[in-house]
């Protein structure tokens, strides 16, 4: 039988491998696609998406509760978890079927199976019925995403310890639950089990909560989650997970202070992603992986001529939107496109769907002064905006970091509701290489929330009208 | 209306001076033309008044003045507000903020803005959007960059979107601020050079492109060269003192064990740094529209890479003390070695230290850094016979050379700037206090 040739394989279907696909056909390469279990990968299947379908329950949920400020009487509220999780699914079957028509459409040759490297320009697919298909590949680009990181100690067993998969498809609301990890997929389940009625509890090992973000807005997220009824233990490890009837016992260590013991009926632990570079045929090759993450340059170059790697088997950030773009750039960068630009990270949004909602992008306050810049600070709260009070989310903040000197918009951080579709203002801005006064003479639209990224703007420069 | 036709704005100069608060704005007090009137270059059109004085307002273009935007009597108005519109027929003027490139449709819907003014101090006023007459061929950053700069950001090639200049393409061509044509072959730089692209090769004659840096450094210093009166004053220093400090402290900190190493060039810095503090007035620049005068002392370290040239800078160098001085310059001439320098450590400075010392170079004649006013050259320390108490001895002079810009430094100040670097180098540990 003959072996089948191809420009490009790219071994992995999710959100960096499937758009690498895409555009490599769209320059007119042939391309060839192995996945080995869901297209879409995690963040459609398991990530992503249908934790925003949960979570938009909880928010409508949390609404329900609030319906007497809106002038609304609802009766009793009934929640039926199944039907909860099976809109979630069913959401996620509805884009792994558009992946695979897309994939369709654009004539990308797909194989179901584990892919693997084996040999100069060779890729091997294994089969789960054990049959094993060698493809010519003239690039490869590995693209298998990353899974959750367990510590000693820290294991899901799919029962009462969970990760988050199990997470995303309970078959009941615990009453009391434990999450381990306070970064944003660890947040946003504790968001959204909260918003349920669980009684949640968090522990994060370092400082404070949402580690990554501004240190001003992870502050005011943390006032907000204690307000509605969250414990939250920063500084603290969770050394101990003793299982008995049905139960876990968590022992709970703040930094220099003397362990808490509680129990919980569930524990999701969210404490880190490890990439899946096992099993890939890396061995021998000059392809180098560091920590557990395939080492590659800005252009997704490995060490290995002729192989890239792409999205969260790459390294941070860990974002879907960042692998599309790096399977957008690797695959013109194959295809010999001009003008091709390295992805500039500090240009890279970061989302968090709790509630209130978290969205950035480019320097914290903190990164920016110790990277030396003089900064301009803006600080518009939500409670100063018209639409906000009107929509009755009075918590909330529209922070921005100027250069002083330049004045480059170094950063944006907000905290409050609907922030993350708000976010692409600032990141187009951004793009643009706007400074300040671009954003001063910006027309915002009125009453709308995206006022307080005006103001904000104005604020940094003592022009303020709305505090 | 024919290709060659433009619509040219009448625009509100700006008429208060930078340092002032937020001006409340001038009154057109009388139009001297009425719509439709022909109007040349430079021919007053129109009376303006602020509360200090009347001022006559002269048209940017010849043509036919198609409209007028504000009546006569019309107060508050800000710089940069339209007052009018000319029809201008043929040629662009020659000065006009606004002005579109010659070949394209007008595009009159500029944002209102302020002529390319400079960027205000005042926390209060936000520097103004800089027009981009090539509309979209850079971004904000980069055109404000490039007024900062005094580049035209129009002779730049943009590495952006489609040709786009970016900010980092401006500061690349305005980073490489070499000081001096004397510089000798780079020999410092430990990596190989890059091998410079062969345009043509002739008769035994190689002609190699032009790096971005070189184009740089033979514009800002033939600038320099040509435009500032440069004067020269020249001091011959003992350097035995701060040469026995040195080998004093270094013993200490090796004894410590600190990593770092003080040499002679550390305290001609740390000596340049305290004489501006104690010569303020040498501490300026000059400028069209005003004195820069600083209240900090950055100075600027010239280091010769590969490329060329180029001044990292030592920001507030008066307030570092010696150690930390020193490991300042190491990492900074490191990074400019290996070209990580971002554009932030090699803009500004107030004045800069060359030394050429190291060569055996007895005296430096260095041109100086644009916009900067005074800059150092230093020469190697030699052993020379000297006078001391009357008698004949032995010590080693360095001979060290103060150019100065005579139009914001006159001779008398830069006397006792070099006076003062050289008292403190003569007595280093009055410099410690």
């Amino acid at each position: 039988m003959s072996e089948a040739q191809y420009d490009v394989v790219v071994i992995g279907g999710g959100p960096g491998g499937y758009p690498a696909a895409i555009r490599a056909r769209q320059l007119g390469l042939s391309v060839a696609l192995v996945e080995r279990e869901h297209l879409g990968g995690i963040c459609l299947n398991w990530g992503c998406i249908p934790t925003k379908a949960l979570l938009r329950t909880s928010e409508i949920h949390h609404l329900i509760e609030r319906a007497g400020d809106f002038g609304l009487s609802v009766g009793d509220v009934s929640i039926d978890i199944e039907k909860i999780v099976k809109r979630s699914r069913q959401v996620s079957k509805r884009l792994n079927t558009g992946v695979k028509g897309l994939l369709k459409k654009n004539e990308v040759t797909v194989y179901d199976g584990t892919g693997r490297l084996a040999g100069a320009g060779r890729v091997a697919v294994d089969a789960a019925d054990g049959a094993t298909t060698e493809l010519g590949a003239g690039s490869v680009i590995l693209a298998t995403g990353a899974r959750a990181r367990s510590l000693p100690g820290l294991e899901p067993d799919g029962e009462l310890v969970w990760s988050y998969k199990e997470a995303m498809v309970p078959t009941a609301l615990p009453a009391r639950l434990l999450v381990v990890g306070s970064g944003a997929i660890g947040i946003e389940f504790a968001s959204f089990y909260n918003d349920l009625g669980a009684d949640v509890t968090v522990v994060e090992a370092l400082p404070r909560i949402l580690p990554v973000e501004d240190e001003e807005i992870s502050g005011l997220a943390h006032k907000q989650f204690e307000k509605q009824g969250m414990t939250l233990h920063t500084s603290a490890t969770v050394s101990q997970l003793d299982k008995k009837d049905g139960e876990v016992t968590a022992t709970i260590t703040p930094e220099g202070g003397d362990p808490i013991v509680a129990t919980f009926d569930r524990v999701i632990l969210a404490i880190g992603i490890v990439g899946n570079v096992e099993g890939l045929g890396l061995e021998g090759t000059g392809v180098e992986v560091d920590r557990t993450h395939i080492v590659a340059n800005e252009w997704t170059e490995t060490g290995e001529a002729g192989v890239y790697a792409i999205g969260d088997v790459a390294g941070p950030p860990w974002l879907a939107h960042k692998a599309t773009h790096e399977g957008v750039l690797c695959a013109e960068r194959i295809a010999g496109e001009s003008g091709v630009h390295p992805m500039q990270t500090e240009r890279i949004p970061g989302c968090t769907y709790c509630r209130p909602q978290i969205a950035s992008v480019g320097l914290s306050e903190a990164a920016a002064v110790e990277a030396g810049r003089q900064v301009r600070v803006g600080r518009f709260p939500f409670r100063g905006n018209g639409k906000a009070i009107a929509l009755g989310e009075m918590e909330g903040l529209v922070k921005t970091v100027f250069d002083a000197e330049t004045g480059e918009l170094l950063g944006a951080h907000l905290v409050g509701a609907e922030v993350t579709e708000l976010i692409q203002g600032f990141v187009v801005a951004m793009n643009l290489e706007t400074t300040e006064a671009e954003l001063m003479h910006t027309v915002f639209p009125h009453p709308t929330l995206s006022e307080m990224m005006h103001e904000s703007t104005l604020d940094a420069y003592g022009r303020a009208i709305h505090i | 209306m024919s290709d060659a036709d433009k619509l040219v704005r009448i625009e509100m100069p700006q008429l208060s001076s930078g340092a002032e608060e937020e001006s409340e704005g001038a009154t057109l007090a009388s139009w001297l033309v009425a719509a439709g009137d022909e109007v040349e270059q430079g021919e007053v059109i129109a009376e303006l008044e602020t509360d200090k004085a009347t001022v006559e307002l002269e048209s940017p273009a010849s043509g036919r003045l198609v409209e007028i935007a504000v009546s006569e009597g019309t107060e508050g108005l800000q710089a940069g507000t339209l007052l009018g519109t000319i029809e201008s027929e043929g040629a662009p003027p020659v000065e006009a903020p606004t002005e579109e490139a010659a070949n394209s449709a007008p595009a009159v819907d500029a944002p209102v803005v302020a002529p390319a003014s400079e960027v205000s101090d005042s926390p209060d006023v936000a520097p103004p959007i800089v027009d981009d007459p090539a509309g979209g061929r850079s971004t904000p950053l980069a055109r404000r960059a490039a007024e900062a700069n005094a580049i035209d950001v129009a002779t730049l090639e943009g590495s952006g979107p489609g040709g786009r200049v970016v900010e980092a393409d401006v500061l690349r061509a305005a980073g490489a601020a070499p000081t001096e044509s004397l510089q000798a072959t780079p020999t410092e730089s430990l990596q190989a050079a890059p091998l410079p692209e062969i345009v043509d090769v002739e008769d035994g004659v190689r002609i190699e492109r032009l790096s971005g840096m070189r184009k740089t450094i033979a514009r800002r210093l033939t600038e320099s060269k040509q435009q500032v009166p440069h004067f020269y004053l020249r001091s011959r220093v003992r350097m035995d003192e701060a040469m026995e400090v040195r080998a004093r402290l270094n013993q200490g900190l090796a004894n410590d064990g600190a990593g770092v190493k003080i040499s002679l060039n550390d305290f001609v810095v740390r000596a340049v740094a305290g004489a501006m503090r104690d010569v303020p007035e040498a501490n300026v620049q000059f400028a069209e529209d005003g004195m820069r005068v600083f209240d900090r002392v950055d100075v600027s370290v010239a280091v010769a890479t590969e490329g060329g040239l180029i001044t990292p800078v030592v920001r507030d160098a008066d307030r570092l003390g010696l150690a930390a001085l020193a490991d300042a310059i190491r990492i900074l001439a490191v990074q400019a070695r290996d070209g990580s320098l971002r554009p932030e450590q090699y803009q500004g400075g107030t004045v800069t230290v060359s030394n050429l010392g190291m060569y055996g170079i007895e005296t430096v004649y260095p041109i100086l850094n644009p916009p900067q006013s005074c800059i150092f050259g230093v020469g190697a320390a030699e052993a020379q016979p000297i006078v001391r108490d009357g008698e004949i001895g032995v010590g080693h002079i360095a001979m060290v050379t103060l150019a100065a810009d005579h139009r914001a430094v006159d001779g008398a100040v830069g006397a006792r700037l070099l006076a003062a670097v050289r008292a403190r180098l003569e007595d280093p540990l009055g410099m410690m206090l």
